[in-house]
C-alpha cells in the first residue's frame, strides 16, 4: 500500500504538466457543476425572498390559533424586551412585527374589500420597500391624516390618485369597527397580482389605531441569517425565546404550495444538472483515456520489471484520488470566487422579461446561491466520478500483456 | 490536400483517442439539443396546462366589464362575434360564460366566490379543468338550478351531492337577491385557491336570476348574454396571429359602439405567464452557456491530452521536416474532420433522444406530489426543436475549432529531441 | 345582518290563544304579529367570544323589513356611527369620517359587528310557516316552559341553506321560545332563544334574545331596553340626510 502511495506521489510530481491538465479537468468540472447549481438555488432563493420575505416573513411568530385565517382578535400584546433578546441574537437578522385586517376601503365611485397590514417602516429594510413603491412616497407630509400605500391593481380598481381620500372602514380588534379617512400617498408593485389587487399598508402604529388594537402585534416577521435554515431555526427558537400565547412557524409551513412549487421546479432542475454532469463525465473519461493511453508503455515496463498489477492498480486510483482532492480545492475556490462575487452583483435580465418582473415588484436579477451543501455535495460526487473513470487506466493495466509493444 | 490525408489517417491510427474526440463533439451536440427540448417541453406543459385549466388561449369581452366588472357591462354583439369566431378555422373551439360575484352558503358556512355562468357542452371544451369532476356530474340539464363548486369549497362548507346552496348577489339594478342552487357536481381544480372560490352555475339560470335576461325558456340552443367568450386556438404559441386577424374582421364596417369590445391573448389576460415564460428562457440560456462552456473545456482538456500523448509522434514529424506552420494546419484539420462524425452523430442522438422521450415522457417520481399540486403531471415530455439544431450544431463546431486551437499551439513549442526522447 | 334580528323579533308577537293544534296554524301565530310594526327603540347587544366580551348600544328606527335604520350609541369609540337599510340596499354612514358608504352585498353574509347576528342567512325572506313543511313532534320543555317541537324543513324551491329549523312554540302563549337550526350532517348550526316577552305599548314582544352559533363558543344576547310604536314613521324618512341628522 505505501508502496502504491509513494509511487502515486511521485508519478504525479514527475509529470507535472499531465497532472495539470488532469487537476484542471477536475477542477473545472467540479466549477461548472458548482456554479449551475448556485444558480438553479438562486433563483428559487430570491423567488422565496420577494414572496415571503417582506409579506409574511421567513419566519413568524404568532398566536397559536393565527394561521391560517389571521383574524385579528387573535393579536399578541407588544413584549420589546424579548424583541430587544431576539434582535441581538446573532442568527438573526431582522425583527419586524406586523399587524394586519380586513377593511373595505371606499373611494368616491368604487369600494373593494382589501387586506391591510400596519408596517413599522424604521425596522423594515428599506431597500425592500424601496423597490416596491411605485408611484408617490414613504415620506408624505400629511399633517393629521393617515396615509396608506395602495396595491398597485387596487388603487386602478379605486380609481384613485396619490393624495385622494378613501374611507377605510371594516373589522377592528375584539369587535370595535375600523373606520377612518385614508389618504392615499403611493402605489406598491408586490409581485403577485392577485396580493396587487387587495393590499393595502399603514403604518403601524395607525394601523394599531385604526383597528382600535392598541399595544397588540399581529404577527413578528423574522429574518435569519441562514435562510435556507428557517424550517430547523423556528423550531429551535421557539424553546429557547418563548412567547407567551405565541407560536412559531416557518414559511415552508404556512405556505406549502410555493415549496411545492420550487420542488418541483428543482426536479425539473435536475435533469439539466444530469445533462451538464454527462458532459462533465465525459470530459474527465476522455482524460482518463488519454492518460491510459500515453501511459500504456510505462505500465507495460513496469509490469515486465516485476511490478504487481495490482500495486499498479492502487497507485492509479491513488493518483486520480489526489487529483481528485486538488484538482476539487482549486473548483471549490473558483466556484464559491465566482458565486460570491455574483452574489453581490448579481446578472440582471435583460429585455421583455426584466420590465415585466420589475413591474410585478421582483428584482430582475438572478443571484446564486451561496449554500455550502452545494459544494459538499458536487465535490462528492465529482470525486466519486473521478475515481470511477480512473478505472479506465486500471483496466489497461490488467489487459496489458508484458510483452506488447 | 496531401495534408487532409495524412490528417485523415492519423484519426484513424489512434481509434480511442479520435473516438474521445468525436464523443465529446457528440455529447456537446445531444446536451444542447437535449436541454433546449426539456426546457421547453417542461415549459409548454405547464403553460398550456394552466391555460387549460382557467385561462383559455383568446377572451374577448367588453371594455367596460375589464374596468369594471359590473352586472351589465355585457358584450353586447355577441351573435356576430360568434359567426366570425365559427368561420375562423384557426379557432377549435369557444365558449360563452356570465360572470357574478357572489356569496355562497351552505351546510355550515358561506363564502365569497365568483359564479361563472356557463353553457355546459361547450365550457367542457374549452376548458379542461371542468372536465375533472370528482364526484357528481358537469351539469344534469343545460338550464336548471344546479351548482358546480370545487373539492376545497365543498369541503369548507360541508356539503355534498345533493346539497342545497344559496347564492346572494347584486342584480343589474344593484339590488341583493338571492337564489337556491342544488349541488350537482363537484370538481378538482388545479389548486385549493380557485376550488375555493370559482364555481359554475348554468348560464341561462344565473342570468334570468341576475336580471339580465328576462325569460330562462329560449327556443334555441345558443346564448343571448355574456360578460366573457372564451376560445381555444390549434396552437396556442400563434395566438397574436388569429386574435389580431379577429380583430380587425369585428371592428371593419363598424362604428364607435363597437370599439368597446377587447380581444385579448391569453398573454394579456395572464401576463405573469407570460413573465414565467420569459424568466424560464433566460436563465435557461445561462444554464446552456454552462453546459457549452463545460463541453468546450472537456474538449479542449482532450485534445491537450492528445497533444501530450503524441508528443512522440510529432517530434518523429518535425525531425523529418515537416515544419511547424504545417503540424498546425494538421491538427486543426484533424479536428474539422472529426467534427464531421462528431457533430452529425451529435444530431442524430439529439434528434433520436427528443424524438423517443416527446412520445414515452420522463417521469420523476419523487416529486409527484408537488407537481400535480401545480396542476403538472409527473411526466414531463419534452418537446423536438428543429429550429435548435443548426444553431446548436453551429455553436458546438465554432468551440471546437476554438479549443483544439491552443492544443496546437502547444504542440509547436515542442522541441523535437526532447519529444522523441519522451518515455 | 343586525335589521333582521330586529325585524325578525318584531315578527314574533302573538297574544292569541291556540285554536287549532296544527303545526302550520300554530307558526302562522307565532308570527303573525310580525305585521311590521314601525317603532323606535334602544337595544343593548352583548357579544362573547372565546377570547373576549363586548358590549354595545343602539338606537333604531324601523318601519319594516326593508326599511330601518340604527345608530350606535356606546361605546364611545363607535358611537355615531349608522347604518340603514333602505329597500335592498345597505348603507353606512360614519361622523368621523363624515361619509356616506354604500355597502357592497358581501359585507351581508358576516356577523355584524362581532355579533353573531347573521339572521340574513337564517330566514332571508322565507316564513316558517309559509315556506316550509312541517312535522309535530312531542312537547318539550324549553327555558322551563312548555312548548310545541315543530320540525320544519324547507321546501324544494324555498331559498334557505339549511337542511331543518326546529322552531318550539310556547304552549301558553303561543310564541316562539326558541329556533335550532341545523345542516344536513344534523349538526346544529344556530340556535335562538327567546327569553323574555314582556307587554310593551299593548304588544306582546321578545324583550331577552340569545343567539348562539359554533357549538356554544360564539354567543350574542340582545336586550330590549325601550321600545315604542311610532305611528307617523314613512318610508321617506329613510333617507342619507336622515342618517346624517338623527339627534339625540
Amino acid at each position: 500500500m505505501s508502496l502504491s502511495l509513494t509511487m502515486a506521489w511521485r508519478n504525479l510530481g514527475r509529470n507535472r504538466r499531465r497532472s495539470a491538465i488532469t487537476g484542471s479537468a477536475v477542477a473545472f468540472a467540479l466549477f461548472f457543476a458548482i456554479s449551475l447549481r448556485s444558480f438553479q438555488l438562486g433563483i428559487y432563493e430570491h423567488m422565496v425572498d420577494t414572496l415571503v420575505g417582506g409579506i409574511s416573513g421567513y419566519i413568524q411568530v404568532s398566536d397559536s390559533a393565527y394561521w391560517p385565517a389571521q383574524n385579528i382578535d387573535l393579536a399578541i400584546p407588544e413584549n420589546p424586551q424579548w424583541k430587544k433578546t431576539l434582535e441581538n441574537d446573532n442568527r438573526i437578522k431582522s425583527v419586524r412585527p406586523r399587524l394586519s385586517g380586513f377593511a373595505l376601503l371606499s373611494s368616491q365611485k368604487e369600494s373593494s374589500v382589501a387586506r391591510w397590514m400596519g408596517v413599522d417602516f424604521e425596522l423594515e429594510d428599506t431597500a425592500f420597500w424601496k423597490n416596491r413603491l411605485r408611484s408617490g412616497t414613504f415620506n408624505p407630509s400629511l399633517k393629521k391624516n393617515i396615509p396608506v400605500w395602495l396595491g398597485k391593481r387596487l388603487a386602478e380598481g379605486l380609481n384613485v390618485d396619490i393624495g385622494d381620500t378613501i374611507v377605510g372602514l371594516g373589522q377592528g380588534y375584539h369587535g370595535s369597527m375600523a373606520n377612518d379617512l385614508l389618504i392615499v400617498a403611493g402605489t406598491l408593485a408586490l409581485g403577485n397580482p392577485e396580493l396587487e389587487k387587495r393590499a393595502a399598508v399603514l403604518k403601524f402604529k395607525d394601523a394599531q389605531e385604526f383597528s382600535g388594537a392598541y399595544g397588540m402585534w399581529g404577527s413578528v416577521l423574522i429574518t435569519p441569517y441562514e435562510k435556507e435554515k428557517s424550517l430547523s431555526l423556528s423550531s429551535q427558537l421557539s424553546s429557547e425565546l418563548k412567547l407567551e400565547g405565541a407560536s412559531w412557524s416557518s414559511w415552508e409551513e404556512r405556505m406549502p404550495e410555493l415549496k411545492q412549487l420550487i420542488q418541483a421546479d428543482s426536479a425539473g432542475g435536475v435533469i439539466v444538472l444530469f445533462i451538464l454532469y454527462t458532459v462533465i463525465s465525459f470530459g474527465l473519461l476522455g482524460t482518463m483515456i488519454m492518460l491510459a493511453s500515453e501511459r500504456r508503455r510505462e505500465f507495460t515496463m513496469q509490469i515486465a520489471l516485476g511490478v504487481k498489477r495490482s500495486i499498479l492498480a492502487k497507485m492509479i486510483l491513488i493518483e486520480a484520488f489526489f487529483v481528485g482532492i486538488f484538482g476539487s480545492i482549486v473548483g471549490i475556490i473558483l466556484g464559491r470566487s465566482l458565486a460570491y462575487y455574483l452574489h453581490l452583483n448579481p446578472p440582471r435580465l435583460i429585455g421583455d422579461a426584466a420590465l415585466a418582473m420589475e413591474n410585478m415588484g421582483w428584482e430582475p436579477i438572478l443571484p446564486p446561491s451561496l449554500d455550502w451543501s452545494i459544494t459538499f455535495t458536487h465535490t462528492a460526487i465529482v470525486i466519486c466520478i473521478v475515481l470511477l473513470v480512473s478505472l479506465w487506466p486500471v483496466l489497461t493495466v490488467y489487459k496489458s500483456s508484458a510483452i506488447n509493444r | 490536400m496531401k495534408i487532409i490525408i495524412i490528417a485523415w489517417r492519423n484519426i484513424w491510427r489512434t481509434p480511442w483517442r479520435s473516438l474521445v474526440v468525436i464523443g465529446a463533439m457528440s455529447l456537446g451536440v445531444w446536451s444542447g439539443i437535449f436541454m433546449m427540448g426539456w426546457a421547453n417541453g417542461l415549459n409548454d406543459q405547464r403553460t398550456i396546462s394552466i391555460l387549460d385549466d382557467n385561462i383559455g388561449h383568446g377572451r374577448i369581452c367588453s371594455r367596460y366589464f375589464l374596468e369594471d366588472q359590473e352586472v351589465f357591462s355585457t358584450i353586447n354583439e355577441l351573435k356576430p362575434i360568434e359567426k366570425l369566431l365559427l368561420s375562423d378555422s384557426n379557432i377549435t373551439t369557444f365558449s360563452s360564460r356570465v360572470i357574478c360575484n357572489s356569496m355562497i352558503q351552505g351546510g355550515s358556512g358561506s363564502a365569497p366566490v365568483i359564479a361563472y355562468g356557463v353553457n355546459p357542452s361547450s365550457e367542457k371544451r374549452v376548458f379542461k379543468s371542468v372536465q375533472n369532476i370528482s364526484s357528481g356530474v358537469f351539469f344534469k340539464r343545460q338550464v336548471g338550478d344546479e351548482v358546480v363548486l370545487g373539492e376545497a369549497l365543498a369541503r369548507k362548507l360541508e356539503i355534498d351531492i345533493d346539497d342545497r346552496v344559496v347564492l346572494t348577489f347584486q342584480d343589474i339594478n344593484g339590488d341583493v337577491r338571492s337564489a337556491l342552487f342544488w349541488l350537482v357536481g363537484i370538481y378538482n381544480g388545479a389548486s385549493s385557491m380557485i376550488e375555493e372560490s370559482i364555481i359554475y352555475v348554468p348560464s341561462r339560470t344565473i342570468s334570468f336570476q341576475m336580471g339580465l335576461i328576462d325569460s330562462i325558456k329560449l327556443s334555441n340552443e345558443s346564448q343571448i348574454i355574456a360578460h366573457e367568450i372564451n376560445y381555444r386556438v390549434k396552437n396556442p404559441y400563434e395566438i397574436e396571429k388569429v386574435n389580431n386577424a379577429l380583430e380587425t374582421s369585428f371592428l371593419k364596417n363598424r362604428n364607435a359602439e363597437s370599439q368597446s369590445i377587447v380581444f385579448r391573448t391569453w398573454k394579456e389576460v395572464s401576463p405573469d405567464l407570460g413573465v414565467a415564460d420569459a424568466i424560464l428562457s433566460q436563465s435557461l440560456l445561462l444554464f446552456m452557456m454552462i453546459i457549452l462552456l463545460a463541453m468546450s473545456f472537456g474538449i479542449l482538456n482532450t485534445m491537450l491530452m492528445a497533444v501530450l500523448e503524441r508528443t512522440r509522434e510529432l517530434g518523429m514529424l518535425m525531425a523529418i521536416g515537416m515544419n511547424k506552420k504545417k503540424i498546425f494546419k494538421l491538427i486543426v484539420i484533424e479536428t474539422i474532420l472529426l467534427s464531421f462524425v462528431g457533430l452529425p452523430f451529435g444530431l442524430f442522438l439529439g434528434h433520436i433522444s427528443l424524438l423517443v422521450t416527446s412520445k414515452t415522457g420522463i417521469t420523476l417520481k419523487s416529486v409527484e406530489q408537488g407537481f400535480e399540486q401545480m396542476g403538472l403531471e409527473s411526466t414531463i415530455y419534452p418537446s423536438v426543436v428543429p429550429e435548435y439544431y443548426l444553431p446548436i450544431v453551429g455553436l458546438v463546431l465554432i468551440l471546437s475549432f476554438l479549443s483544439a486551437l491552443y492544443p496546437a499551439r502547444k504542440a509547436l513549442k515542442l522541441n523535437p529531441i526532447e519529444s522523441m526522447s519522451v518515455l | 345582518m343586525f335589521f333582521r334580528i330586529v325585524f325578525f323579533f318584531t315578527l314574533i308577537l302573538s297574544n292569541l290563544s291556540l285554536n287549532g293544534q296544527d303545526p302550520v296554524s300554530i307558526l302562522q301565530k307565532a308570527e303573525k304579529a310580525s305585521q311590521q310594526i314601525p317603532s323606535y327603540s334602544e337595544i343593548e347587544i352583548i357579544s362573547e367570544r372565546p377570547r373576549y366580551s363586548r358590549k354595545i348600544k343602539l338606537r333604531n328606527w324601523s318601519l319594516n323589513n326593508n326599511y330601518s335604520i340604527v345608530e350606535i350609541s356606546s361605546p364611545k369609540r363607535d358611537s355615531g356611527m349608522v347604518y340603514m337599510k333602505a329597500g335592498k340596499k345597505l348603507f353606512t354612514y360614519s361622523p368621523k369620517t363624515d361619509r356616506i358608504i354604500k355597502l357592497p352585498s358581501s359585507m351581508l353574509a358576516q356577523g355584524w359587528m362581532g355579533t353573531d347576528a347573521q339572521f340574513d342567512n337564517i330566514l332571508g325572506a322565507a316564513s316558517l310557516s309559509k315556506d316550509f313543511n312541517h312535522e309535530l313532534k312531542l312537547p318539550v320543555d324549553v327555558n322551563n316552559e312548555s312548548c310545541h317541537f315543530i320540525r320544519c324543513v324547507p321546501l324544494p324551491e324555498t331559498t334557505v341553506a339549511h337542511d331543518h329549523i326546529d322552531a318550539f312554540i310556547n304552549k301558553q302563549n303561543g310564541t316562539i321560545s326558541r329556533l335550532e337550526v341545523y345542516n344536513k350532517k344534523g349538526a346544529l348550526i344556530q340556535q335562538i332563544d327567546f327569553l323574555e316577552y314582556k307587554i310593551i305599548d299593548g304588544i306582546q314582544l321578545p324583550v331577552s334574545l340569545k343567539f348562539s352559533a359554533k357549538k356554544g363558543t360564539q354567543n350574542t344576547e340582545l336586550k330590549i331596553l325601550s321600545w315604542k310604536k311610532k305611528p307617523d314613521l314613512k318610508q321617506a324618512f329613510f333617507t342619507e340626510s336622515t342618517m346624517k341628522n338623527l339627534g339625540p
